[in-house]
């Protein structure tokens, strides 16, 4: 409520009190955070993206050089990003659509009522609290063609993936990654999948129940379109997360082998940090985070940051 | 201030910039503002020698790349020793496992807050120096004539790059070869082969995938870039001169066609080969899945813990081939990080670490052979018949490479067009030509 003359009259410093009802106050109050935002994102992300467009190899020993488009026409001829996009599309999509199955079966075995369901839950959501460098040499370890508890295993029901293996077989190497991927993460997907169940009202099940559906119809007719929002913004959620992070995939292959894993925020690393090139690197980045970025933009929409509820 | 150098301000704006994209979109870079790399003086600083070293005193951080319980085992003997020798300083260590080691040294140069002492190896060695981290030693390696008096030269001028002294050689990597005496004498194989085309053959002949059995434990997994170098440098001699590529495509050809065909054609290794890092052939080579393994004398002790020198496993040079030996010798030595705050301290443990009496005790550990002179005529090497072909390696096996862009070479180049070969993906001969363009390209040579 704004003061008024007569307030004003009767005490002297509430002009000053005004201000802090004004626009002006808000901003006021905005400037740490704008300026953290400022210094830790917006600055150091103008700088990533101009250096995209320079050249600038350590060992060269320049100062970085403006190149205009010079990093981004090799970019989109470098058949080692083509080969790299082509890796990550595959990781992304796949890795998506096994965690999003995965995800949504533990979620639904969740969701049944017994008095041990806690032992469940606990053992399902395991493999999230799990450090992605821990997750990656256990199963690199127990899938490894020679001494593999898993190679072993199933080599007893008739699936032999010992001899060249899944770590040394280009053709195999991603998808060894993407099934520890799968393990690591679909607890994600049950976690929300799960909250979005228990959202749901108790009477519509007894409802459909009456109306004869089954379990299945209930599901697929009430269940699953109840579920879309949730179901929208986890897998968002988990793209973005795919596409960016290599850690596993740093950690178990390295990229290869044959560069049959190399996704493309790894090779981004490489060129920095092995090839020493920061400006190509930098090239890279920005194109990844290009494609991030369209994410973003959907998850943006999709909850509604910003509008007035 | 350099125009080369920069402010701490820039680099944080830069490191920050591409930080920020990589939060996003990986971790794609920190990219700087930089470009360290300053080329050494051209002429020796004409200090006096003997005001050059001050006793160092304090703490030393140092920063090694051993993981292995043997070499870490060895390294301790070596610590041991530094803290009787040397009371008033406190050495601390950090290992940083090797495919963190570039990442984590870049960052230490730019962000100037590593180590006082750092290990080098030759074939990052001047990838180091031009990014900028390591201090010239040369003005106190003058002062310190137990370097070249004491030193095998090789080893002493593969620490240096172009003519200055960037670290001290502390042991020397001995290519040779193990293989499994006893197999040998079954097949009736009387000696182990000195060529690439015997070994080629004696790897047919023990091998016998009905027993789980191979001639040979390819490296072809992480670690196995160093081998494209070596089998080129057999077929080819030098392949680079003077900081120019010589390597021949033909010779490179011949080269690959060589390695690929032990894997695809002879399948004389592990069907695992493409992933397969140290850990495997050494596990396959001790438990007798493997017949023959190429390696270094750093891992002598290992294996005599699992195999009988002289009835399970020899050791012998490494084959040649057309022009050279299939196998290098290459420095590791330790240098001061530039900008250190204790760089006396750091003198003193690098140079303690370059004498004899720490290489001998770091020998006996591991196998790692000194770099000093005295180590070869110890009772330790001399008594020990098996080290035989370690001494015929200094002789015959060539010094390794150090030019700019050298490791990444390997890495990123060598390995993955040889497992695409090995693999099926490509030809030996696509496979050569890639390796042979990047490496004309890395060396700037027309």
């Amino acid at each position: 409520m704004r003061s008024t003359f007569a307030d004003r009259r009767v005490n002297p410093l509430a002009k000053y009190f005004s201000i802090l009802e004004g626009k002006a106050f808000a901003w006021i109050l905005l400037i740490p955070s704008l300026t953290l935002v400022s210094f830790f994102i917006v600055y150091p992300l103008y700088r990533g993206i101009r250096l995209s467009f320079s050249e600038y190899k350590l060992l060269d020993g320049k100062n970085p050089e403006f190149n205009s488009l010079d990093n981004y026409f090799i970019l989109f001829r470098d058949p080692d990003v083509l080969n790299a996009t082509r890796i990550t599309f595959t990781y992304t999509v796949i890795g998506l659509i096994s965690q999003v199955l995965l995800g949504m079966a533990a979620a639904l075995l969740l969701t049944k009522k017994s008095k041990y369901i806690w032992i469940a839950r606990i053992a399902i959501m395991l493999p999230w609290f799990m450090p992605p460098v821990v997750t990656a040499y256990m199963w690199r370890f127990m899938l490894d063609a020679k001494v593999g508890i898993y190679t072993l295993l199933l080599s007893h029901i008739g699936i032999d993936i010992g001899g060249i293996g899944i770590w040394g077989d280009p053709d195999r190497a991603l998808y060894g990654v993407l099934f520890v991927e799968l393990w690591r993460s679909y607890p994600f997907f049950t976690l929300f999948i799960l909250a979005g169940i228990q959202a749901i009202p108790v009477e519509l099940r007894e409802s459909t129940a009456l109306d004869g559906a089954n379990a299945f119809q209930h599901f697929r007719y009430i269940t699953l379109p109840l579920l879309k929002p949730v179901l929208f913004v986890s897998t968002v959620l988990e793209a973005i997360k795919l596409i960016n992070s290599p850690t596993l995939v740093l950690l178990m292959t390295e990229g290869g082998p044959a560069d049959s894993t190399m996704v493309l925020p790894l090779l981004a690393f490489k060129k920095a940090y092995q090839a020493f090139d920061f400006g190509y690197s930098s090239t890279i980045s920005v194109a990844v985070l290009v494609a991030i970025s369209g994410f973003a933009i959907v998850y943006i929409r999709a909850v509604g940051f910003g509008r007035e509820k | 201030m350099d125009s080369n150098s920069v402010s701490r301000r820039k680099f944080i704006g830069v490191a920050g910039g591409v930080a920020a994209g990589a939060a996003i979109a990986g971790p794609a870079s920190a990219a700087t503002k930089k470009p360290a790399a300053k080329k050494p003086a051209a002429k020796k600083p004409a200090a006096k020698p003997a005001a050059v070293n001050k006793p160092g005193s304090g703490v030393v951080n140092y920063w090694n790349h051993f993981t292995s319980p043997v070499e870490r085992s060895g390294f301790e003997q070596v610590t041991d020793g530094f803290k009787k020798d040397f009371p008033a300083i406190d050495l601390k260590v950090e290992a940083i496992q090797n495919q963190d080691w570039m990442t984590k040294y870049i960052t230490a140069v730019q962000a100037k807050s590593g180590p006082d002492a750092i290990m080098v190896t030759a074939s990052r060695i001047a990838d180091m120096v031009r990014i900028g981290g390591l201090a010239s030693l040369q003005v106190r390696s003058d002062a310190w004539p137990t370097l070249k008096s004491n030193n095998a030269e090789g080893a002493v001028k593969g620490m240096q790059y172009l003519g200055q002294q960037y670290a001290l050689p502390c042991f020397i990597f001995i290519d040779w070869m193990y293989y499994r005496k006893d197999f040998f004498a079954a097949k009736g194989i009387k000696e182990a082969p000195k060529t690439l085309e015997e070994f080629r053959l004696a790897a047919i002949e023990l091998t016998d995938p009905s027993k789980g059995r191979y001639g040979f434990a390819l490296r072809g997994g992480s670690g196995g870039w160093g081998f494209m170098p070596k089998l080129m440098t057999a077929y080819n001699g030098p392949i680079v001169t003077n900081g120019k590529c010589t390597l021949e495509l033909d010779n490179a050809i011949d080269a690959l066609r060589f390695w690929v065909g032990l894997v695809t054609k002879d399948k004389v290794v592990p069907p695992s080969v493409l992933s397969n890092g140290y850990g495997q052939i050494m596990t396959s080579f001790k438990t007798g899945e493997t017949a023959m393994l190429w390696h270094h004398t750093g891992s002598f002790v290992e294996i005599g813990d699992a195999l009988k020198y002289g009835v399970e496993v020899a050791t012998a040079i490494q084959p040649k081939g057309p022009k050279l030996t299939a196998g290098l010798t290459s420095p590791l030595g330790n240098g001061i990080f530039k900008g250190s705050s204790n760089p006396d301290g750091a003198w003193d443990f690098i140079t303690y670490w370059g004498d004899t009496k720490a290489q001998l005790a770091f020998l006996k550990a591991t196998g790692y052979f000194g770099a000093a002179k005295p180590v070869f005529k110890d009772a330790a090497v001399t008594g020990q018949p098996a080290y035989a072909p370690a001494l015929q390696g200094l002789q015959e096996n060539w010094n390794d490479y150090t030019f700019p862009g050298y490791d990444n070479w390997m890495t990123n180049t060598c390995l993955p067009e040889f497992q695409k070969a090995a693999g099926g993906k490509q030809t030996p001969e696509q496979a050569a030509r890639a390796i042979w363009t990047e490496l004309r390209e890395v060396t700037g040579t027309n």
